[in-house]
């Protein structure tokens, strides 16, 4: 299978990986670099691939790990600056039960609350709609993501 | 297992084009196309990414709204809510998935692979946008009302790329847009879209499209004619509403009978007539 050498800011830090083609961002960032990023559908559909791409959230399912040459890309680890506080008000809300999906809402909800905003409800819920959690947290998150907003 | 390349240039693009054909595929938000080629429904022996190709990654507003087969459609989004915010593209946007795919996702590439349900080429049909292809062999323009095929399928060639669309603005028309769909990140059952433009309180044009899962986007041509000349009324919807059902072609798929499809298409089409009357400033007529 054809390969290619890929350079990018990954959680803040340079690297170079030689991947191949047909490998997803996803997979290189899970199975490649051992980083949290669940990978569930691999269609798209339900958000827990979730990364930033210059600062942008995206499903890092549906790019390939060669888009992200030259790019900066963000994982729940790279996430310094909201973490704590979103760790801190999704534990305190019960936002959280089996935790395969907290990578996608976490970094989907660090895009929401990097831009800067005091998100309404419904801008949150906007924000999360193509996340699925299947034990259902979803109200707890809610909660979470307009307690860490409050800290800012 | 696909071979890759990001060339840098249209005419590099063209070149792979011209000599892969229908074995490669055009690879530019990719959220359209990765889903298939995971879930293997398609198996393209080669993907050419346009991502790296310069000048087309761009939006321009002079006498039409032109936009270039890399820009995404969540930069479309922002653009137009500053400049646009009531157009019938800007109404629409935000409908597709959710914005994490449209922060990848291009407005060309919906328009292009065409999945049923999408809104973009339903809204492109309703405009009739232009669509500009080219391929080594030369370019074209295309109106969507010809692009579109009655079946659902696209006139675009293998060896051919579509670079950029312009849609007329609609600033003064009335628009709107109704769906309903089953999940949040569904293709929609259903929609309607309509562009309306009145005079002295009489509707002086309507353009209608329907589209669904199971529904090729397609304009309503009588329900168009039905409308044009009239006062809106409570009894031209419901005229509307049955003109539509009547005419809608419809392909039963899973979950979503033709019956169904077809009665939800009158009612949406008449639902978003009646949005576009409210908006239409000339059109006094109250409708109930």
């Amino acid at each position: 299978m054809q390969t290619l050498t890929i350079e990018m800011k990954l959680n803040g830090k340079a690297c170079s990986r030689d991947v191949p083609v047909g490998q997803t961002l996803a997979s290189l960032l899970r199975e490649g670099f051992g980083l949290s990023t669940s990978i569930s559908c691999g269609e798209g559909n339900c958000g827990t691939c979730s990364v930033l791409i210059d600062g942008r959230p995206v499903r890092s399912c549906l790019m390939l790990a060669v888009q992200a040459s030259g790019r900066a890309v963000t994982t729940l680890e790279g996430l310094t600056d909201q973490l704590p506080r979103l760790q801190k008000a999704f534990s305190e809300n019960h936002a959280i039960q089996c935790g395969f999906c907290a990578p996608g809402f976490i970094v989907a909800a660090a895009a929401l609350l990097r831009a800067g905003s005091r998100p309404s409800e419904a801008e949150i819920r906007e924000t999360i709609k193509g996340h699925l959690c299947r034990c259902s947290g979803y109200s707890g998150m809610v909660q979470a993501i307009q307690d860490a907003a409050a800290q800012e | 297992m696909f071979t890759y390349s990001a060339p840098t240039t249209i005419e590099e693009v063209l070149g792979i084009l011209s000599e892969w054909g229908p074995r490669a595929r055009i690879l530019a938000g990719g959220q359209t196309l990765l889903p298939l080629i995971q879930n293997g429904t398609l198996r393209p022996e080669h993907l050419v990414d346009i991502n790296g190709v310069g000048g087309l990654d761009f939006i321009d507003l002079k006498r039409n709204l032109r936009i270039g087969a890399c820009c995404r459609q969540n930069d479309v989004e922002v653009f137009l809510r500053a400049n646009r915010g009531n157009s019938l593209l800007s109404q629409a946007l935000p409908l597709i998935a959710d914005h994490e795919i449209r922060n990848r996702g291009t407005v060309c590439g919906s328009l292009a692979a065409a999945p049923r349900g999408a809104e973009l080429p339903a809204i492109a049909l309703t405009h009739n946008a232009n669509l500009h292809i080219r391929s080594r062999r030369g370019d074209r323009e295309v109106p969507a009302t010809s692009f579109y095929r009655e079946d659902g399928t696209v006139a675009i060639e293998a060896d051919e790329i579509l670079t950029d669309v312009s849609f007329e603005d609609d600033e003064h028309s009335g628009t709107a847009i109704e769906e309903i769909r089953y999940t949040q990140l569904s293709f929609p059952a259903c929609g309607a879209a309509v562009l309306l433009d009145s005079q002295d309180g009489f509707c002086s044009s309507l353009r209608l499209t329907i589209f669904g899962q199971g529904i090729p986007a397609q304009r309503m041509g009588g329900a168009e004619s039905l409308v044009k000349g009239e006062k809106p009324s409570t009894q031209l919807l419901d005229q509307l509403t049955n003109r539509i059902r009547k005419e809608v072609r419809v392909d039963s798929v899973p979950g979503i009978p033709a019956d169904y499809a077809r009665h939800v298409a009158g009612s949406l089409g008449a639902r978003a007539f009646k949005r576009a009357v409210a908006q239409s400033e000339s059109l006094t007529a109250e409708v109930h």
